[in-house]
């Protein structure tokens, strides 16, 4: 899909090319307006040049002074040996060098990579499908207010249920399994642990993606749509011609957004920890989890301030590239309707 | 002309999709009466059977909730920081949004990429320079470095998703207020905020709901019992399980302490809250 | 608001400036003694209305009554210590914290920011020393280069529980070497019960068994030997992998309870308390975890985990307080301890909070009299060998990964072997 994006090119105007077919283009020839270029000359253009700096400095003093100089102080706090409290250690690059060689580490490292695509592509494709779905669905308002709900519930409530639901033998799933195939359902959290929070992952965020998508895709005229079905066109030619092009901003906002925070996600693992001060199975740990089991997590926290901010330079350093290339992949010219 | 539309879709395709959406609608039902009947059953009833009814009416586990975990006192804490956070929050963050939104320019464009970075900074990895930040200040350990932490840890997703919104706000009306001589400032304060009015609301609820919930930044930044947040006291009520005995009954009222006050918000801003979602693009 | 909105932004003009100085290395913290005596601040790490809580705030009460030192008490909860790890290097620190051994010992121990307590032990109480009241077979265990860090008030023993009730007979004489062990499961799970109740979603409750069996065959201070191996090849001695066998036998011969596998905590010590399971290896807060929901009639019983070699052994763990070394008011917090230990108060621990004191001389609850007499009776040993709190993460990243799998049936000792060489290698490559 990303693929076939159009490259580019500064300032000017372009349709999609995949909307460019005479066939659709027809449909898409509507009152519009041209996309402001970087640099347009108008009146409203040199205000808001003007209120830039203004606008942006609280937000921005505040970013720097929590966000940016703190980061910058676990960089450097990332090429020491520190506990927290005495003198830190230099130790040079050692904490990059011995986190590649760390299998603790490059299991949590996997186990979030898998998270980003695996759960991601799997919510996007679900709430993509749900969207289509519910877009002319009797009681779509009421629909997609059910199902943000769980992104409101505390994480930790939803994964109790889920050891309700999942845990082997008398797990409600098992049990229906059981009443289906009259065997044993497979062992859930004993084997399966890492795919059940996959599982649930999805389930949250699908709510929450299809939210996105939807008022996304709710703001594509609906006169569009009728000028597609007078043309003869099925469900998946509008979806493949009109829908995606014309959400296709949302959707790489969203992408992004998911990308970036997939990697906080910890509360929803950390709960299938056995008690609330256990962490869960080292199999299952992501980068988060891996940060706070090199800190303060577990029954004897180990304090290793130095080789947990290593961990999460990594880490942040992967994504911001996988950002960056994802941006560069799905970027496509601005239509605005 | 709706109707052929609609006509032309009703394949068997169609049909699943209509049926798993209400499968997942009756599941999400399911989860919160689940979690609402629990909290009103006995413990060892719910470990018996977790999907029955049996030993149904215990509203002493919302009793024993309240009292245990100290609900009373951290309600207005929580009320005064979490709330007050989401609003201050969403005032800094909406002026920076436009002006990223609004301006196209390449610094804009890295701008919004450097905020959007804060969202994967992990909390535990920057809060040994937060804390010696905060310790110098004097905002350890109270109320006031709580608020000031949490409008700040929640500025680049707001910023995010807020730069999103009004990038998808159309120009004509700006142009128009420009034409007619209104003011830069008046025209972001009176005709722009109103038309944003969704995704404000947006930002607060989503910021409102994680802030609701965070555990973490309290649990370091706050040690008078008397300033414990909701979310501190039911993390601290879940912990007495280990050595104390766990009363699963309790728990889930102590849950739904939490969870129904939000649930309320979400059903009375819900519909205004998904119309502002549109995240729309960040150049 | 407004008011807070105000300081906040003197907030801000402060912070930008020292933003990126960001003052880490400043302040590493004076040493104690700058407070004025007459009261003392206690970060508890229980809540309010537990047990323990009611035991010590009436004690402070007393204390502040006698002495005129006021006893300003947090209830923190559990987390209590990741308080005080972020404020050990220049923030307001508590004169007196409690938490569990390893916990102390990871967090302020090992930063060196603890109080020696040599001076306290030697402290009166009533007429005699605290290194009196205290058993020395605790106090041995709570020490760093000799010195004590702790305090403890209440000990954790760790071994089998059972309903006296359902199973007189075992209550009469329990077993003691690893094959009556094995006998009598067999017998029960031959008589249709389940001999076993295990929450395996718990890595410490797994490795109770390993660690328990390893330590009664091998000696105690052994497993913390094998951990300390670089290479991890210590696993692979011969008698090592004996022990090993017997506990991965307890799987094999399908002893534990349907859900130990794949269950979720507390289900299984649930199902032990309504009698669905006749064994529970845990700690002596089993009774009191339990205790509320049990089946009518259950009657608390104890016995050592049988020994797999010659000698038997209980675990145990302490709970107690803690000073940290830059506390203002360290003077006033031991007097309070030591007022703390006194048989009127300590006594509560037992009598009110139902767990085992320290002090051998304090009666104890009846749910609690076998252990305490196995306290008297066996020699000690630190619950998991103290490799949790020798070796901060070992656990969580070496042991219980593969440890888990043995108990669970998915692995044999060979895979177990592998597993924990592998990651026994890698632990100590970057802990060096």
């Amino acid at each position: 899909m990303a693929g076939k994006a159009v490259a580019a090119g500064t300032g000017a105007r372009q349709r999609p090319s995949s909307v460019d077919s005479p066939r659709w283009g027809a449909a898409l020839r509507r009152p519009g307006r041209a996309a402001l270029s970087p640099g347009a000359r108008n009146p409203l253009d040199r205000r808001r040049r003007r209120l830039f700096w203004p606008f942006l400095a609280p937000a921005l003093a505040l970013y720097v002074v929590f966000f940016v100089g703190p980061a910058l102080a676990s960089l450097w706090i990332s090429f020491h040996r520190w506990d927290g409290v005495g003198e830190m250690e230099p130790r040079g690059l050692e904490n990059y060098r011995i986190l590649f060689d760390d299998s603790s580490f490059l299991g949590a490292f996997a186990n979030t990579m898998t998270i980003l695509v695996l759960v991601g592509a799997t919510t996007f494709a679900l709430s993509f499908a749900l969207t289509m779905v519910l877009r002319d669905m009797r009681g779509r308002r009421f629909v997609r207010a059910v199902l943000f709900f769980p992104h409101i519930v505390a994480p930790v409530v939803l994964s109790v249920l889920w050891g309700f639901l999942f845990r082997s033998p008398e797990g409600l799933v098992n049990s229906a399994w059981r009443a289906v195939s009259g065997a044993d359902g497979p062992n859930w959290l004993g084997d399966h642990l890492f795919a059940v929070i996959v599982l649930g992952l999805v389930w949250v965020n699908t709510g929450f993606y299809t939210t996105v998508i939807m008022a996304g895709v709710d703001r594509i005229p609906p006169d569009l749509y009728e000028d597609c079905a007078l043309a003869g066109a099925t469900g998946w030619q509008r979806f493949r011609h009109v829908t995606l092009p014309l959400s296709w901003e949302v959707v790489a906002t969203a992408a992004v957004l998911w990308t970036i925070s997939s990697l906080k996600i910890f509360e929803f693992v950390y709960a299938f920890g056995g008690t609330t001060n256990d962490m869960p199975p080292l199999d299952v740990w992501n980068s988060a989890l891996f940060v706070y089991g090199t800190t303060f997590g577990g029954r004897s926290p180990q304090y290793q301030y130095g080789y947990a901010s290593a961990s999460a330079v990594v880490t942040l350093a992967a994504v911001t590239v996988l950002v960056v290339l994802l941006r560069r992949l799905m970027r496509r010219e601005t239509v605005q309707f | 002309m709706v109707a052929r539309s609609l006509r032309a879709e009703r394949g068997p395709l169609r049909r699943i999709g209509t049926a798993g959406v209400w499968l997942l609608v009756a599941f999400n039902v399911g989860v919160l009466g689940w979690l609402l009947v629990a909290a009103l059953r006995e413990h060892t009833a719910i470990f018996r059977d977790p999907w029955g009814l049996d030993s149904l009416g215990q509203f002493g586990n919302f009793v024993r909730a309240w009292s245990d975990s100290d609900f009373g006192r951290a309600a207005g804490n929580t009320a005064l920081v979490a709330v007050g956070a989401s609003v201050v929050v969403v005032l800094i963050s909406a002026p920076a949004s436009y002006a990223l939104a609004k301006t196209r320019t390449r610094l804009s464009g890295m701008m919004a990429v450097l905020f959007a970075v804060g969202i994967g900074i992990p909390t535990q990895v920057i809060v040994i320079p937060l804390f010696a930040l905060m310790q110098d200040a004097g905002l350890v350990n109270s109320l006031t470095g709580l608020f000031v932490l949490y409008v700040a840890l929640s500025v680049p997703f707001t910023v995010f998703l807020l730069t999103g919104f009004f990038g998808s706000l159309p120009d004509e009306v700006e142009e128009a207020a420009a034409i007619d001589g209104a003011g830069a400032v008046r025209t972001f304060a009176q005709i722009v905020l109103p038309l944003a009015r969704n995704g404000l609301l947006t930002a607060f609820l989503l910021n409102l709901v994680g802030l609701w919930n965070e555990t973490f930044v309290a649990l370091v930044f706050v040690q008078d019992s008397a300033k414990q947040t909701l979310a501190l006291s039911l993390l601290g009520f879940l912990q007495t399980q280990q050595y104390s005995g766990a009363d699963y009954g309790a728990l889930f009222a102590g849950v739904a302490i939490l969870v129904v006050p939000m649930l309320l918000l979400y059903l009375w801003l819900g519909r205004r809250i998904i119309e502002g979602m549109t995240v729309g693009a960040v150049k | 608001m407004v008011r807070h909105g105000k300081r906040g932004s003197a907030l801000l003009s402060v912070t930008v400036a020292s933003a990126l100085a960001l003052s880490l290395t400043a302040c590493a913290g004076s040493d104690s003694g700058s407070g004025d005596g007459r009261s003392l601040t206690y970060w508890s790490m229980w809540k309010e209305n537990e047990p323990q809580a009611r035991v010590l705030r009436e004690a402070a009460q007393a204390f502040e009554r006698e002495h005129g030192v006021r006893v300003v008490i947090q209830w923190q909860g559990r987390d209590v210590l990741k308080k005080v790890a972020p404020a050990l290097r220049g923030g307001d620190l508590p004169d007196l914290v409690d938490q569990d051994q390893a916990l102390v010992r990871s967090t302020l121990v090992a930063a060196d920011a603890h109080r020696d307590l040599t001076g306290l032990y030697a402290a009166d109480v009533a007429g005699r020393k605290v290194s009196d009241v205290v058993s020395a077979r605790y106090s041995d265990l709570v020490r760093r280069d000799g010195k004590p860090y702790l305090v403890p008030y209440e000990v954790i023993g760790y071994g089998l529980w059972f309903d006296g009730a359902a199973l007189p007979e075992v209550a009469a004489s329990p077993p003691g070497t690893w094959s009556e062990f094995t006998a009598l499961l067999s017998a029960r799970k031959a008589a249709g019960a389940a001999p076993l109740a295990l929450d395996g979603d718990i890595g410490q409750y797994n490795a109770l068994w390993t660690v328990g069996a390893l330590q009664g065959a091998l000696g105690k201070d052994k497993v913390n030997e094998l951990a300390r191996d670089r290479s991890g090849e210590a696993w692979r001695r011969p008698e090592v992998r004996a022990v090993l066998d017997d506990v991965a036998g307890l799987a094999r011969s399908g002893f534990f309870a349907a859900g130990h596998n794949g269950g979720k905590w507390p289900a299984a010590q649930e199902k032990w308390a309504q009698g669905q399971a006749d064994f529970l290896l845990m700690g002596s807060w089993a009774p009191s975890e339990t205790g509320a929901k049990a089946r009518a009639g259950f009657q608390y019983r104890f016995a050592a985990l049988p020994s797999a070699g010659r000698q038997r052994y209980v675990p145990v763990e302490s709970i107690g307080f803690a000073i940290p070394r830059r506390a203002k008011n360290a003077e006033a917090a031991e007097r309070f301890v030591a007022y703390f230990l006194r048989d009127e108060h300590l006594g509560r621990i037992s009598s009110v909070a139902r767990n085992l004191t320290p002090n051998p001389a304090l009666p104890v609850p009846d749910e609690l009299a076998g252990l305490a007499e196995a306290t008297r009776s066996l020699p000690l040993a630190r619950v998991q060998d103290g490799v949790a709190e020798d070796f901060p993460g070992y656990v969580e990243e070496v042991l219980w990964p593969a440890n888990d799998q043995l108990l669970r049936g998915q692995t044999d000792v060979d895979g177990f072997l592998g597993q924990i060489g592998e990651k026994q290698v890698n632990y100590w490559k970057k802990n060096r």
